[in-house]
């Protein structure tokens, strides 16, 4: 019958509250530090197959890429697993990555050989950067172990409840966080593990339009090429309707000034109250619209009325 | 059955058991509360439609009945999530409070962008839709400048634009602006300093909000994935709080995607290269000198923004050719600059007042 976990929790959080059971309460800091010494070294353990794994991965390609005599089978079984997980091109024909494609799928070959290149340098990079990231819980640790040594039962401010606790660990935790990554490794790692991550899926997309040209579908590049033309329309029509209003308005402006020079035979007494005010606000309108257009290159927004609503 | 023995003296005080079970409580009797607020509604304040090109449109908000406003000013949001957040809900909104000091709010929508403007780019934005949205204000209020304010990208936005345009802006408000992209307290600068952003651009076409999204959330990882929503688990009982947490993470999701070009050369220029500090930004054909902006400047900045560090925003200051800077510092992060109500007291009040003294 297996060991339900729930039942595995609870005996591990009983063990340890036996551990400290009816004793002083003031040993919980004693078995708190314990505790995390314990993960501590055990963090460590795992880190040091991390940094070798990282630090040895030339080395280690090296070994993989041997030669293989039956005899040494189950040495060369285990090389053989590690070659794949280090560099899949290598245990797929024997450095078959680096010979050039043959024939009429030559094309194909290489493709594929270079998702398999870009693909191990992907996992290089996230080895990398995870190891990088992992470096710094033994940090957190120590934050943590030294900020739960201020805490008394006896204080003024306990730690009271084990949210408290999980809120010591976030804060110890995002500390370390942002000092790790204020350094300038950490932006290198992140940018490259963006970086490869990206030049896979820009080979990947190239593969996807191959195929898609293949059936005669269109395929991303059609379309770049399409949102690229129509960004340019966009923008040429907005010139011409720019040029367009700017004629209509020089065209309007004779007869304009035509209804208004007729209008003051007529009210002569009017026009001389109101003429300073109407040159004043015709010669902003007009300023605004010439320096919009020079400014921009572009138009004027009373140039397209089609595109305007709820009467602006 | 022997009875088993619940206590775990691990902790003084409450024992875990007893907490586990004060959670699932919690959970239990809350769970009603957040079924009710699944669908909160967002932006408070009536507004109108004035103008609209493709997917932009500019609103005007509309005063409370009997409420004058004089003073018309043009908020610029950023294209990273949306306008919203200044009208977030009644009593946390950025917008009641410019409205209350008599100010007239409009606003530059840029909506969603799709596919279909994976080429638009910084001049298309600033000296294309933002420059035809001033305009039609203009004309429409028969004047010759306007007041703008920039919210965090869109406050960069308005610093360029006044640069380009400074004979249509009359006064520059910049709220959580980045100006200096370099700080060394600035992680998302940081982040995208190595990133190729040219191989984002054309293996991806536009960038998703959802990868803007996690790359926010990488700044405070612990406390933004787990901490928040443990912590909600408080507010279960209250179902106005808990409405409010829900509508923020509607708008913090609420991420639209990024025109590739105009990322491109917003990343590039500003991020990867801080070029308006150093001089040399480019939008379109022309180069943006800080130095033509010589109309009074206010930069509100707040002074625990996790996103937009404060000496990024202080930089501004010295940058431009104005001689009447002011800065508003605001004690708390990005968001709450906006929603708290904190920000209620000081932010609108601040920058109502500042604009009174110069129209």
């Amino acid at each position: 019958m297996g060991l339900d976990p729930r039942q595995l929790t609870w005996q591990l959080l009983r063990d340890a509250a036996s551990s400290v059971q009816g004793k002083d309460p003031g040993q919980w800091k004693a078995f708190a530090e314990e505790r995390i010494d314990e993960v501590r070294r055990y963090w460590e353990d795992a880190m040091g197959g991390l940094r070798a794994a990282a630090t040895q991965w030339s080395s280690m390609r090296e070994f993989a890429a041997l030669g293989s005599p039956s005899a040494m089978l189950p040495f060369f079984q285990f090389r053989d697993w590690l070659q794949a997980l280090l560099d899949p091109a290598q245990a797929w024909g024997g450095g078959a990555s680096e010979l050039p494609g043959l024939g009429p799928h030559r094309n194909q070959q290489e493709a594929a050989q270079e998702v398999v290149r870009l693909s191990g340098e992907l996992r290089k990079t996230m080895l990398e950067f995870n190891l990088y990231m992992a470096e710094g819980i033994p940090e957190v640790l120590d934050r943590l172990r030294d900020r739960l040594s201020t805490f008394d039962v006896d204080a003024e401010n306990p730690l009271k409840s084990s949210r408290a606790v999980y809120d010591l660990c976030v804060e110890c935790f995002e500390e370390v966080y942002a000092r790790r990554t204020a350094e300038e490794s950490f932006s290198r790692l992140y940018g490259e593990l963006n970086n490869s991550l990206l030049r896979l899926r820009k080979h990947w997309l190239g593969q996807l339009n191959e195929m898609l040209r293949g059936l005669g579908m269109p395929d991303q590049e059609a379309l770049t090429t399409l949102q690229k033309r129509q960004q340019e329309l966009r923008r040429e029509l907005r010139k011409l309707q720019g040029e367009l209003q700017t004629l209509r308005e020089a065209g309007s402006a004779p007869k304009q000034q035509q209804a208004k020079q007729q209008k003051g035979v007529r009210q002569p007494e009017k026009q001389a109250a109101s003429g300073a005010k109407a040159r004043k606000a015709g010669g902003r309108k007009g300023r605004a619209r010439r320096r919009g257009g020079a400014a921009s290159g572009t138009t004027t927004p009373g140039a397209s009325p089609g595109n305007t609503s709820g009467g602006a | 059955m022997e009875k088993q023995d619940m206590s775990f003296p691990f902790l003084p005080g409450a024992g875990a058991p007893e907490e586990l079970q004060k959670l699932f409580q919690q959970l239990t009797q809350g769970f009603e509360n957040l079924a009710r607020v699944k669908d909160v509604e967002v932006g408070c304040t009536p507004r109108k439609a004035l103008y609209r090109e493709d997917k932009l449109t500019l609103y005007r908000f509309q005063p409370p009945e009997g409420q004058a406003v004089d003073i018309p000013v043009l908020i610029v949001y950023a294209l990273v999530n949306r306008p919203y957040m200044a009208d977030l809900q009644e009593g946390r909104s950025l917008v009641q409070g410019l409205l209350a000091q008599g100010l007239d709010v409009y606003l530059v929508d840029w909506g969603y962008p799709d596919p279909s403007d994976r080429f638009l780019g910084l001049d298309d934005y600033l000296n294309g839709y933002l420059d035809r949205c001033v305009d039609v204000l203009r004309e429409r209020l028969g004047r010759e400048r306007l007041n703008l304010l920039g919210i965090c990208q869109g406050g960069t936005f308005a610093v360029c634009y006044s640069a380009l345009h400074p004979g249509k802006v009359s006064n520059l408000i910049t709220t959580v602006a980045p100006i200096d992209f370099h700080t060394p307290d600035d992680l998302l600068s940081r982040m995208v300093r190595h990133i190729d952003v040219d191989l984002v651009v054309d293996s991806c076409g536009n960038v998703s909000g959802d990868s803007l999204n996690s790359l926010f959330l990488s700044l405070q990882p612990f406390r933004l994935t787990g901490q928040k929503y443990l912590g909600m688990l408080d507010l279960l009982d209250d179902e106005q709080k808990l409405a409010n947490f829900v509508r923020m993470e509607k708008w913090i999701f609420d991420s639209p995607d990024q025109a590739g070009e105009a990322f491109r050369e917003f990343v590039q220029q500003f991020y990867q290269q801080n070029l308006l500090v150093r001089g040399g930004v480019r939008i379109g054909d022309r180069e943006v000198d800080p130095h033509c902006i010589t109309m009074p400047v206010l930069n509100v900045y707040a002074l625990k923004d996790h996103l937009v560090p404060p000496a990024a925003s202080q930089a501004l200051k010295g940058l431009t050719g104005s001689i009447d800077y002011s800065a508003l510092e605001f004690p708390g992060g990005h968001i709450g600059l906006f929603v708290s109500g904190k920000a209620n007291k000081l932010v609108a009040p601040g920058i109502g007042k500042w604009l009174r003294h110069r129209s």
